[in-house]
């Protein structure tokens, strides 16, 4: 369950950031910041990902900019 | 500097007295060629063809341009009477070139041989107007007697102001308008480079010369016009040859005027073949951003190139960038060049007008560029409204946004109607595409608007590569560029979306049609589309 959300939330940010997983220099734990994520590619992985914009979920998202951060909060929403 | 003549016509004259049997226009494969004689000899006689028709001073004649020396022919003819030449390519489909009508009203027709549409494929709404075929006898050159320097000039009543052309813009996007040319257009810059001693542009008397631009390109028909008034020998045609460096080496070209794509496509010649071209002595080139590896190779064969910047509006070049120490890295950084002297350059910031309204703040260091220029256009033909918009006091708006830097030059940063407008930010779409261009691996990229309801819009980025590629190493050029983008510039202007295509749309001139990419993109139909 875990892993098959860590490889969606991979697969997305991949895809909307022009990565390659090579490039997330501290793993999971690297802020997607330094490989490009702002405000535009934020939106777009919300979408990607089908998070609801309403709710507080983005705003936790926020405040944890890595991939386990994000399987984190996501997990905790379902 | 002597007293020049004040006409083209009068000047194209001059050089005819000067040098009757020289030969002053050639099409590339050899074909319709015209000494200085004949030329204005037969421009006299289609003048009276034209008079004939009831065609007199001011009247419009659509010139149907195959961009041979018949075409150059029938706008010496129309200058005779004083007759406004509206050039019209005639590879436009028959539509197109009956809305050309309606909006110049002519009173004459002149068909160039080789156009894709002859006489009787006019449009229905053209029908009533008498159409000429132009041909130059076979005999031309036996039939005609040596030009009788008493006989009366070109056409002495006329000036410098006076009316010689219209050449129909549409930019990249909006309805056609035909830019109204007088004959100062066509001489004003050279004048000035030559009463100055400036070397910017040079022009050498009875220099071979060759356009592949059309007729009914201002770059085009200004060039030709510019060395037939040197007494050049002008080659025309050819602007779909297969080699461009064959025409310039069978003929012995020393100077020529391109748009970068041709440039590409001369460089790619040159190299392939391990060759050069040793008449050549210079390259002008204009209308779309240069690329510098293009301009560093010609140069180093020796060639001097010079960048010229302008529009239809303002009589072709009003800003030019030469051969000089420095002006490779110019044209990397987007340099189009500096105005020539005489030349009033003006730039609107965001919260300004134009250099006219009362109380203007003065020129910004980066906004609109406007442009007061003695080659100016007179004015859109019958389009008050949109001549208001555009032209104010002589000054035109060129809707480019440049950036003026300390070392003097301009660099271009996009058309302003270009714009994309992103979560409240100005980005500039030539700038978006040069960051791109400069990854290894891509020929072309061009950007476009994506519209979207969070942030007004983003931007998409479409690339053609410089080899073929399957989807792994597609997805890997993308990763490459957008590591670029994130090195190279900021946030907003990074594209949400790179897409490999196999054609980007471009006007003749390079310029790219955004609007059209958008819609080819969108529609998944610019060729091989690669999402990943």
């Amino acid at each position: 369950m875990v892993e098959a959300l860590r490889e969606k939330i991979l697969a997305a940010v991949c895809d909307v950031l022009y990565i390659d997983e090579a490039e997330l220099i501290d793993g999971d734990a690297t802020d997607l910041r330094d490989l490009g994520l702002d405000s535009v590619r934020f939106v777009l992985l919300m979408k990607q990902l089908g998070v609801d914009r309403e709710s507080e979920l983005p705003s936790r998202l926020a405040a944890n900019l890595s991939i386990e951060g994000w399987v984190r909060e996501l997990e905790k929403s379902t | 500097m002597s007293q020049l003549p004040s006409t083209v016509l009068e000047r194209v004259f001059e050089q005819a007295r000067q040098r009757p049997e020289a030969i002053a226009l050639r099409r590339c494969d050899g074909t319709s060629q015209l000494r200085f004689g004949e030329l204005v000899a037969e421009a006299e006689r289609l003048a009276e063809a034209l008079n004939a028709q009831a065609v007199s001073r001011g009247s419009r004649v659509l010139v149907v341009s195959d961009n041979g020396p018949e075409t150059y022919l029938s706008v010496l003819a129309c200058a005779k009477l004083g007759a406004i030449a509206v050039m019209v390519d005639g590879n436009l489909p028959s539509a197109t070139i009956g809305r050309f009508g309606e909006i110049t009203a002519p009173s004459a027709i002149l068909v160039a041989p080789k156009s894709r549409i002859g006489t009787a494929d006019l449009p229905e709404a053209l029908h009533s107007i008498p159409a000429i075929p132009v041909h130059i006898p076979s005999g031309a050159r036996d039939s005609t007697n040596p030009l009788d320097v008493s006989s009366p000039a070109g056409n002495p009543e006329q000036g410098a102001d006076d009316p010689l052309a219209m050449i129909f813009t549409s930019g990249t996007t909006g309805e056609p308008k035909a830019v109204l040319l007088a004959n100062r257009t066509f001489f004003a810059i050279p004048d000035i480079l030559q009463r100055e001693g400036l070397n910017w542009v040079t022009w050498v008397d009875g220099e071979t010369t060759y356009s592949p631009l059309p007729a009914t390109h201002i770059g085009g028909l200004w060039w030709i016009l510019t060395c037939l008034m040197r007494g050049g020998l002008c080659i025309t045609g050819g602007e779909n040859t297969s080699s461009l460096m064959e025409i310039l080496n069978e003929n012995a070209v020393a100077s020529t005027c391109l748009v970068p794509t041709l440039l590409s496509k001369l460089v790619s010649e040159l190299k392939s073949a391990n060759a050069t071209v040793p008449s050549l002595r210079q390259v002008g080139y204009g209308g779309s951003r240069a690329i510098a590896a293009d301009v560093r190779f010609i140069e180093a064969t020796g060639v001097r190139t010079a960048q010229v910047y302008g529009l239809s509006e303002t009589g072709c070049t009003a800003l030019c960038l030469p051969t000089d120490e420095g002006s490779i890295a110019k044209i990397e950084a987007g340099a189009v060049g500096r105005p020539y002297p005489g030349v009033g350059v003006y730039l609107a910031g965001p919260d300004g007008g134009g250099p006219t309204i009362a109380g203007a703040a003065p020129s910004a260091s980066f906004g609109t560029l406007w442009i007061k220029s003695p080659a100016n256009m007179l004015g859109y033909w019958n389009n008050p409204e949109r001549t208001q918009e555009t032209s104010v006091d002589g000054w035109v708006n060129t809707g480019d946004l440049l950036e003026r830097r300390e070392d003097g030059f301009f660099y271009i940063k996009g058309r302003s109607s270009e714009m994309i407008i992103s979560g409240g930010v100005n980005i500039a779409p030539d700038e978006v595409d040069r960051i791109a261009e400069a990854v290894s691996g891509v020929r072309e990229a061009a950007c476009y608007e994506i519209p979207d309801a969070e942030f007004g819009a983003l931007v998409g980025l479409a690339v053609i590569p410089s080899t073929d590629l399957d989807e792994s190493d597609a997805r890997k050029l993308k990763q490459s560029i957008a590591a670029h983008y994130r090195r190279e510039s900021e946030s907003v202007a990074r594209p949400s979306t790179i897409v490999i295509v196999a054609e980007i749309p471009r006007t003749q001139s390079g310029k790219v049609m955004r609007a059209s990419l958008a819609a080819a993109v969108g529609a998944n139909i610019a060729g091989t589309v690669i999402r990943g």
